[in-house]
């Protein structure tokens, strides 16, 4: 094959199957999408702490107060949006479908 | 080149820059606690090493150690993957940024045209072997796309996990055994140059001698000509050629050398290069190519050689397995060379420790001299 050819082969056209190294190929995709979340986090935590460093700085937030624990009138304002974080997280060891269809085939 | 439009949108430099440290912080993990933890389990019997019919790490009836195993395999292979492609890959960041670079590299290459330092031939092609596969999973390889060159120069900081910021001194121990070979060198060939890591090390170490390095990928050429310009560099002149015909005359180079060249060539291709390293080398003159040999390691076993047949395969190196299988001597020997030296090299010190059990490269050079007389 001619170098121009091999070279305007788009891979999105015509994508190989990655290769699986587990007994499961399911888990190797699901690695993938762990590592991608696992990098965002990496990337908001190294975030947040690059503007916390400013803002104390700056003298608009005050380092050890926001390292203390959360006071229970701010965790009561917070509680919502915790429990809907956790319950998104979690809503998929439930296996059940949220629109009405074939169920899975269990045989 | 259709490569880009599945390229995403890049982050900014911070977050681009954290993601890479992540994902180099995990290769580290994966480098000092996963492999050992194979290691352990090789020489406790645990894991099994098979060559036939491909190479693969085994563990009959214990399932610990077989997750052990799918999880260092899966890690190799992607923690290059997400270096290189995605949304904080090499290739999304130096998209967003394409027009100022091409620019900058575009004006490096006309004046490095202009002063005779750059050398491009357009009826030179990438070779179809090397062209077929996305070697180390650069998406379009090293050569394709403009800015190939600057993708390849970030990622190759990263190549020794363990080098961190120092991840030049590889190149600079290459450059010492040059010097050490010929401190009077006045002419040196860098045969498949990429974007010159190696070279530099060569024209700081040997600053008097002229140096040609040589490369068929036009991307890196002027990205190491960019660099060699902004180190005053005069001495360098960057080739686009075939390392097989290089466009040196006969017997006037004092040194031949490569880095990473030997395991990215078809095995049928590495005659044709010692025979044309010999033809321009001048009598007395020396070759050291710095490659892959795990044979010519301290831990040499079959833990090692079954570890570094199966990087091949996860990080698209095709012709890393066929090179093991050469009789490097003997072509070496075929070739009129003599003094054949192949020994194993340290990229830091303490690598050639047996009791290392972290992952590295088996790096090693192939040394040889052609005869005074003929």
């Amino acid at each position: 094959m001619a170098n121009k050819q091999i070279a305007d082969q788009n891979p999105a056209d015509s994508p190989a199957a990655e290769q699986a190294f587990f007994a499961d190929p399911a888990i190797d995709r699901l690695l993938g999408v762990v590592m991608n979340l696992a990098t965002e986090v990496f990337v908001l935590r190294e975030r947040c702490a690059a503007m916390e460093s400013r803002l104390v700085t700056q003298g608009a937030l005050d380092a050890d107060e926001l390292a203390q624990e959360a006071s229970p009138i701010e965790v009561h304002e917070r509680s919502t949006e915790r429990q809907a974080f956790v319950d998104h997280l979690l809503e998929p060891l439930l296996g059940t479908q949220t629109t009405r269809g074939v169920a899975h085939d269990t045989q | 080149m259709t490569l880009n439009k599945q390229v995403p949108a890049a982050p900014d430099d911070r977050s681009f820059a954290d993601a890479q440290a992540f994902l180099l912080l995990t290769k580290r993990y994966w480098t000092t606690q996963l492999t050992p933890a194979l290691v352990a389990n090789y020489r406790a019997g645990r894991l099994i090493c098979e060559f036939e019919p491909a190479p693969k790490m085994a563990a009959p009836g214990d399932s610990h150690v077989k997750v052990d195993i799918e999880y260092f395999e899966w890690f190799e292979r992607h923690l290059q993957r997400a270096k290189y492609s995605g949304r904080y890959g090499l290739q999304a960041w130096h998209e967003r940024d394409r027009q100022a670079h091409e620019l900058m590299l575009a004006q490096a290459a006309e004046q490095a045209l202009a002063e005779g330092r750059l050398e491009l031939d357009p009826n030179c092609s990438v070779p179809e072997a090397f062209a077929a596969v996305d070697i180390h999973q650069h998406p379009g390889g090293v050569w394709s796309d403009p800015l190939a060159g600057m993708v390849y120069e970030r990622g190759a900081r990263s190549t020794t996990p363990m080098a961190g910021q120092r991840h030049h001194d590889l190149h600079d121990g290459l450059a010492d055994q040059l010097a050490s070979d010929q401190a009077d060198a006045g002419r040196i060939v860098d045969l498949g140059c990429g974007f010159g890591k190696s070279t530099r090390g060569v024209y700081r170490r040997l600053p008097k001698a002229e140096i040609v390095a040589v490369d068929v990928a036009v991307p890196c050429l002027k990205l190491g000509a960019a660099i060699a310009q902004s180190d005053d560099a005069s001495q360098v002149h960057w080739r686009q050629a075939d390392a097989r015909d290089c466009g040196e005359p006969d017997a006037t180079v004092d040194i031949v050398t490569s880095t990473m060249l030997l395991h990215e060539m078809p095995p049928d291709d590495l005659p044709a290069l010692f025979r044309e390293a010999f033809r321009i080398l001048k009598p007395s003159g020396t070759m050291r190519h710095l490659d892959f040999l795990p044979a010519v390691q301290p831990s040499a076993d079959d833990f090692r050689r079954c570890l570094h047949l199966g990087h091949a395969r996860r990080n698209n190196e095709p012709f890393m397995a066929p090179l093991l299988k050469q009789d490097l001597p003997r072509l070496l020997a075929d070739c009129g060379f003599v003094d054949v030296l192949i020994e194993p090299f340290a990229e830091f010190d303490g690598a050639l420790n047996p009791q290392n059990a972290d992952w590295r490269f088996p790096w090693a050079t192939v040394f040889a001299r052609k005869p005074a007389t003929i």
